[in-house]
């Protein structure tokens, strides 16, 4: 589903910011990406989304070179790519049904496709009793709840998560690790980002780790590894 | 969390206030370019209108001796005739010149009494084909018994042309400066709008809404802008016409007045540079976010 091949960034100043990956992602893979600030995870997420290009090497995303993809078919990649960060990216002035109407309503989904998801999604998340609040009147999990269905509410092939539990106090990442893990088990391949030790060796799922860059450890149903201050 | 909820629509008020004014602000300079856009157009209108009348009138004379012979007016004529350059020739006898004589100073009763038809010269009224080949008809006749004077009227309108047409280039540069602060000013207004949405249009390209779908509604605004503008600079056109034909009235002489149908002629030019400048100052707005 993703492939990466020798894929190297260096970023304007010089340092290399990712150095020679190749990983290969399968269909309905959970894959948690592990390493410290700066080790190159969020480098990797922006060169999937097409945020940014690659130094040299290649990115396959659902069996497409990337790399060369015309800037005017960007926004098709990014439709089948739900993403959902740290920081929810919520509007503040729109409810939780509108935020989520949003995503589909700027791709050019009609009233009816529109009225027909978004409440299906909403419930699927747990918020279905909640379509009219506000984000400033939910909790920290639930708004990244709603950015989940917003990330999750056009039926994406690939859900990429940059950290989406550093926010969150323990209880709450377990909900949404649950509700990630289900996501998964529509047949969905997630890719998270994170540095929650507790959550990976919870899981014990695929472990992509990085450090300065490049792929210090790739293992099946693995554990965060060795203990590092942040 | 009431507080919070206060602070965002706060937050949005003050938005939304500070993008009023400089709205206001960016149509206003639109309204002042495109008024004197629309000034500099209608008094070229005017100005051109006058002079293709006044060009028309105006001709050649050739006044012709007190004692000239018939014989030597017929082939002075005849030869004028021959002439490829002359257009046509009408001849003023002494009678006809005494009535435009009387005409001209209807106002002075006692200087048309002092006159008699004789003491008018008779004269050909020539028009040239080129206007500027005066020196060569002229040369050609010089000296010939029974000529007193060849005389070119234009050469006092040929000054004038000058003037005007170095007005208008005047008039030209500064409608050009003006086009392009508005512009410059229709893009702040465009980057403030951007900036104010960021949030939004971070999300609408991350969940792949197309670029074109995330620059219309700031394309149309600064159009918007650029069509408001545009018509309160008409409106503006057309109220004040009573001052600028006042002024056009005290060069009677040219007849400059223009009717306000003459001004609305032009709207379409005005509204124009309206469009132009609004598409032009979003794109300047928009350059730099047009990458993905």
């Amino acid at each position: 589903m993703i492939r990466t091949v020798n894929v190297n960034k260096t970023y304007r100043g010089g340092i290399p910011a990712v150095k020679n990956i190749s990983i290969d992602i399968l269909k309905g893979e959970f894959v948690f990406l592990v390493g410290p600030s700066g080790s190159g995870k969020s480098t990797l997420i922006r060169l999937m989304l097409r945020e940014e290009l690659p130094t040299s090497g290649e990115i396959y995303v659902a069996g497409k070179n990337i790399n060369n993809l015309a800037s005017w078919k960007v926004p098709m990649l990014r439709r089948n790519i739900g993403c959902v960060f740290q920081d929810f990216k919520l509007l503040p002035s729109k409810t939780v049904f509108e935020n989520v109407a949003f995503a589909l309503e700027v791709i050019g989904r009609n009233r009816d496709h529109i009225k027909k998801n978004v409440p299906e999604v909403l419930e699927l998340v747990g918020l279905g009793d909640k379509v009219d609040r506000l984000p400033d009147q939910l909790s920290g999990g639930e708004q990244q709840r709603v950015s989940i269905a917003r990330a999750f509410v056009n039926r994406p092939q690939i859900l990429l998560a940059d950290e989406p539990t550093g926010n969150l106090d323990p209880a709450t990442s377990v909900d949404i690790m649950k509700l990630l893990d289900r996501i998964n088990r529509t047949g969905t391949t997630v890719l998270m980002a994170t540095h929650d030790h507790a959550i990976v060796d919870a899981m014990r799922r695929r472990v992509i780790e990085l450090e300065n860059g490049e792929v210090l450890r790739d293992q099946e149903r693995g554990v965060y590894g060795y203990a590092r201050e942040e | 969390m009431p507080i919070s909820l206060q602070y965002v629509r706060k937050e949005t008020a003050t938005n939304l206030k500070r993008n009023v004014f400089i709205t206001i602000a960016a149509i206003l300079v639109v309204v002042v370019s495109l008024y004197l856009v629309g000034a500099v157009f209608v008094a070229s209108f005017a100005v051109d209108r006058a002079l293709t009348l006044q060009t028309r009138k105006v001709e050649v004379a050739v006044f012709l001796n007190r004692d000239v012979t018939p014989e030597e007016r017929d082939s002075i004529q005849r030869d004028l005739l021959a002439m490829p350059e002359v257009g046509s020739v009408v001849y003023e006898s002494k009678e006809e010149a005494y009535e435009s004589f009387k005409e001209l100073f209807r106002d002075e009763p006692e200087i048309v009494e002092a006159t008699t038809p004789d003491a008018l010269p008779e004269s050909f009224r020539v028009k040239l084909k080129d206007p500027n080949q005066f020196e060569i008809v002229s040369d050609r006749l010089q000296g010939r018994p029974g000529i007193a004077e060849i005389r070119d009227e234009r050469k006092f309108l040929r000054r004038l042309l000058d003037v005007v047409r170095d007005i208008r280039l005047l008039g030209i540069c500064v409608v050009i400066l003006l086009i392009i602060a508005a512009s410059v000013l229709i893009a702040t207004t465009i980057r403030m709008a951007i900036f104010a949405r960021r949030r939004e249009i971070a999300i609408m390209k991350l969940v792949g809404a197309t670029n074109w779908f995330i620059r219309i509604p700031f394309m149309l605004e600064g159009v918007i802008q650029g069509v408001v503008g545009s018509v309160l600079a008409l409106a503006l056109l057309l109220a004040t016409r009573p001052l600028y034909t006042g002024l056009a009235d005290s060069f009677q002489f040219l007849n400059l007045t223009v009717t306000y149908a003459e001004i609305a002629q032009n709207a379409a030019w005005i509204l124009g540079f309206g469009i132009v400048i609004g598409a032009l100052g979003s794109l300047l707005g928009l350059r730099r976010f047009l990458d993905v």
